[in-house]
C-alpha cells in the first residue's frame, strides 16, 4: 500500500472518529461558571474542529499525491509474525487474571522467544521459566510491588 | 546523598548497556526502570533515570563505532567516522574520543542548566494563566513542526493526544467526560501508561525482524587498543566539542529537536569549519567528537524547559515529568521556589551522571561491549513483561494494562502512517494544564479572547508558535520541491 493510500484510509478513519467524538461532545453537560465563559465541552469542540480540518487536509494530501505519484507502493513486510506477536500479547493479558503472573508469563515468554527466533527447546524452557521467576522475585520481594485488589494480584502472590 | 549517587552510578551502568544495544532506545530503557521508581524516593528515582539518560546517549556510540549500527538514533552521525576508524584498527581511539566528547558535552550543558534554569524559573513565576496557555501551545506547535516530516500529521498527532486528554474529569469543574460509565476512566488516562504502550509495543514488533547485531557481535574484535585519548587528539577535538556542546544544549532546549538533529547539525557545521573537510567520512576524530558532545549536551538542554516550565524537550524528559508527578512533584517554576533542594538535587544528579558515565565507560568498556551479543530472544520477552508490570504498578489497576496495549496498537498504526508519536505524547503531558489555563484565562476575561494578545508573554509565545508553524510549512514545501527536482533530473538522465 502506498503512503497516499494509507493517508486516505487514515483520513477517512479519522473523520469517522471525529464524527463520533462530536456526537459524544454534544452530550456533555453545559455548565459554565459565568455566562459566555467556556464550559467542559469547550476544548472538545475545539478539538473536533481541529481534527475535522486536519483530517480533510490529510485526505486532500493523499488524493493529490495519489494522482502525482500513481500510487507508488512502499516496502512490503511480512505480517504473519507481528500479528502472532500481538495476538500473544493479547492472549497473555486476557489470561493473566485467571492463570496468575508466573504461569501466564512462562507461556508468554515461551511464545515470544519462539517468535523472536529461538528454536532450541532447552533454551526456551530455561528462559521461559527463569525469566518470569526472576522478575517475580525481583518485583515482589526486592521492590515490594504488590499487585492488590484484582484477581491478577491474588494470583501473582501465589 | 550517597543513595542518590549510587542510583546515578547504577543508572549510568544500565544506560550504557541499554544505549549500546540496537533496538533498545533510551525511552525503552527508562520504561524498563519505571516500575522501580514508584517504590523509590523521588530524588533517587530521578538520579537513577538521569544516569540512564546521560549514559544511554554515550552507549549508543559504542555499537555505532564498532558495528556501524547506531545503538540509539542520536548516535547515527557518530557511525560516519567512528566505523571507518574501527575498521582500520582504531576502535579504541574512536571510543575514547566518543566517551570524552560526551563528557564535555554533558558538562557544558550542566553549566547552562545550572546557570539558566533558576533565572528562567524566576521569569516563569511571572506568568499568568494566558501566558501559561500560550506557552503550552507554543510547546505543542514547536514539537509538531520539528518532529514530523508532514506538519498535518504532526498536528493530527497532537490533536489526537488532546482528544485523549479530555477523557476523565475536566480540570476546572470536575465534570465527567467520555468515561462511558467506567470508574477507571474518571481519573483519565495516565500518560505513563500511554507512553509505555506507544513506545514499547511498536519496538517489540519492530525487533521481530532478523537481528544483525548478534551475528556481527560474534566477529567483533575483542582487542581495540588503548581507549584513553592522546593529548594530540584532545587538542584536535576542542573546537568540535565546543560546537557540539553549544549546538546540543540549544537544540535540547527546543522541544522536539532532540539528539539526532543536534548530532547531524553539529557534524555538518564542524565539517564546514574544518581545515581538512575531506577527512570527514573516512575516520576523522572531529567527526566523532562533534555529534557525541552534541547528543549528550541535548540531555542537559532538555532539562531546562522541563524543570523551569514543565515542558518536556523529548520523550525521556516527558517520562521524567511522569516519574516526578507520580511522587506528587510538579516540574515548573514553583519547583525552584517550593522545593529548591530537590530542584538543585536534579541539576547535580545530572552533573554526577556525567562523571559516572565517563568513569564507568572508560573503566568497563571492554566488559560492556560483550553485552552487544545479548540474545534478543531473552531481551524482548523480558521487556514485554516489564511493560505489563510497569503499567499495572502505576495505579495498581489492571485496566491500565489494557490501556497500555490499546496505546500500543495506536503506536503501531501511527508508525504505519509515518505519523510522529512525540506530539501526541506532549499533548498528553501538557493537555490538562493547557485546558485549565485556557479556561481560567477566558473565565477571568469573561470570554474575551483578546486576553491572549494583550499579555506580553502570551503574545510573544503566540508569535513564536506562528513562526514555527510557518517555518515548518516552508521547509516541507522546500523539501518537496527539491525531491521533485531530483526526480525530474533522474527522469531527464
Amino acid at each position: 500500500m502506498s503512503m497516499a493510500h494509507k493517508n486516505i484510509a487514515a483520513a477517512i478513519g479519522l473523520l469517522a472518529f471525529t464524527g463520533w467524538y462530536a456526537v459524544l461532545t454534544t452530550g456533555l453537560p453545559d455548565r459554565d461558571i459565568m455566562p459566555n465563559t467556556p464550559g467542559p465541552s469547550f476544548l472538545p469542540w475545539l478539538i473536533t474542529a481541529a481534527l475535522s480540518a486536519l483530517s480533510i487536509a490529510l485526505l486532500v494530501q493523499g488524493i493529490t499525491r495519489l494522482k502525482r505519484a500513481n500510487g507508488a507502493v512502499t516496502g512490503q513486510h511480512d505480517l504473519k509474525t507481528p500479528v502472532l506477536a500481538l495476538a500473544s500479547i493479547a492472549i497473555y493479558l486476557a489470561a493473566l487474571p485467571y492463570l496468575g503472573f508466573v504461569p501466564a508469563s512462562v507461556l508468554f515468554f515461551a511464545a515470544l522467544m519462539w517468535l523472536y527466533g529461538a528454536r532450541n527447546p532447552f533454551l526456551i524452557a530455561a528462559g521461559a521459566i527463569g525469566g518470569p521467576l526472576i522478575l517475580f522475585v525481583l518485583f515482589r520481594y526486592g521492590f515490594n510491588i504488590i499487585f492488590a485488589a484484582r484477581p491478577v494480584v491474588i494470583n501473582i502472590d501465589e | 546523598m550517597p543513595s542518590s549517587l549510587a542510583a546515578t552510578a547504577i543508572g549510568a551502568l544500565i544506560g550504557l548497556v541499554v544505549g549500546m544495544i540496537p533496538g533498545l532506545t533510551i525511552s525503552t530503557g527508562i520504561i524498563i526502570l519505571l516500575p522501580l521508581t514508584f517504590v523509590l524516593e523521588p530524588n533517587i528515582s530521578i538520579a537513577l533515570l538521569l544516569g540512564l539518560y546521560v549514559a544511554g546517549m554515550t552507549g549508543g556510540s559504542f555499537s555505532a563505532i564498532l558495528l556501524n549500527i547506531p545503538g540509539t538514533p542520536s548516535a547515527s552521525a557518530t557511525a560516519i567516522d567512528g566505523y571507518p576508524m574501527s575498521r582500520r584498527g582504531e576502535g579504541g581511539r574512536a571510543l575514547g574520543i566518543s566517551i570524552v566528547s560526551s563528557f564535555c558535552g554533558g558538562i557544558v550543558s550542566f553549566l547552562c542548566l545550572y546557570l539558566i534554569a533558576p533565572r528562567l524559573a524566576d521569569i516563569a513565576l511571572q506568568f499568568r494563566a494566558p501566558d501559561l496557555f500560550s506557552l503550552m501551545f507554543f510547546g505543542l506547535a514547536v514539537i509538531c513542526s520539528f518532529s514530523a516530516k508532514s506538519l498535518v500529521k504532526g498536528l493530527l498527532s497532537a490533536a489526537i493526544g488532546l482528544a485523549i486528554v479530555t477523557v476523565g474529569q475536566d480540570p476546572v469543574m470536575g465534570t465527567a467526560r467520555f468515561t462511558f460509565g467506567q470508574v477507571e476512566l474518571l481519573s483519565g488516562i495516565h500518560f505513563l501508561t500511554a507512553l509505555i504502550g506507544l513506545f514499547a509495543i511498536p519496538q517489540l514488533i519492530d525487533n521481530l525482524r532478523p537481528d544483525p547485531v548478534v551475528a556481527k557481535a560474534g566477529t567483533l574484535a575483542a582487542r581495540f587498543g588503548s581507549i584513553l585519548p592522546a593529548l594530540s587528539d584532545l587538542i584536535k577535538i576542542r573546537i568540535p566539542v565546543i560546537i557540539g556542546s553549544l549546538t546540543g544544549t540549544f537544540l535540547g532546549i527546543l522541544p522536539g529537536a532532540g539528539g539526532p538533529i543536534a548530532a547531524f547539525i553539529s557534524y555538518d557545521y564542524t565539517r564546514k569549519v574544518s581545515k581538512t573537510p575531506e577527512e570527514f567520512g573516512e575516520g576523522a576524530v572531529e567527526g566523532i567528537s562533534a555529534p557525541e558532545s552534541a547528543n549528550n549536551a541535548v540531555a542537559g538542554g532538555a532539562l531546562i524547559p522541563m524543570m523551569t516550565l514543565g515542558i518536556p524537550g523529548d520523550p525521556v524528559t516527558a517520562i521524567l515529568i511522569g516519574a516526578l508527578l507520580v511522587h506528587g512533584l510538579a516540574p515548573g517554576p514553583l519547583l525552584f521556589l517550593e522545593r529548591a533542594d530537590f530542584a538543585y538535587g536534579i541539576i547535580f544528579s545530572y552533573f554526577w551522571a556525567n562523571i559516572f558515565n565517563l568513569a564507568i565507560a572508560l573503566a568497563g568498556l571492554r566488559i560492556l561491549v560483550k553485552v552487544l551479543a545479548t540474545p534478543r530472544v531473552l531481551l524482548m520477552p523480558t521487556i514485554a513483561v516489564l511493560c505489563v508490570i510497569g503499567s499495572y504498578a502505576l495505579r495498581n489497576s489492571f485496566f491500565d494494562v489494557y490501556v497500555m496495549f490499546f496505546f500500543g496498537l495506536i503506536g503501531l498504526a501511527m508508525r504505519w502512517l509515518d505519523m510522529p508519536v512525540v506530539p501526541l505524547l506532549l499533548a498528553l503531558v501538557l493537555g490538562p494544564q493547557l485546558e485549565e489555563n485556557m479556561r481560567v484565562a477566558l473565565t477571568g476575561s469573561k470570554g474575551d479572547i483578546t486576553i491572549f494578545f494583550t499579555s506580553f508573554f502570551s503574545l510573544v509565545f503566540l508569535i513564536l508558535s506562528a513562526i514555527s508553524i510557518i517555518w515548518s510549512l516552508w521547509a516541507e514545501r522546500r523539501s518537496r520541491t527539491k525531491a521533485a527536482e531530483i526526480q525530474a533530473g533522474i527522469a531527464a538522465q
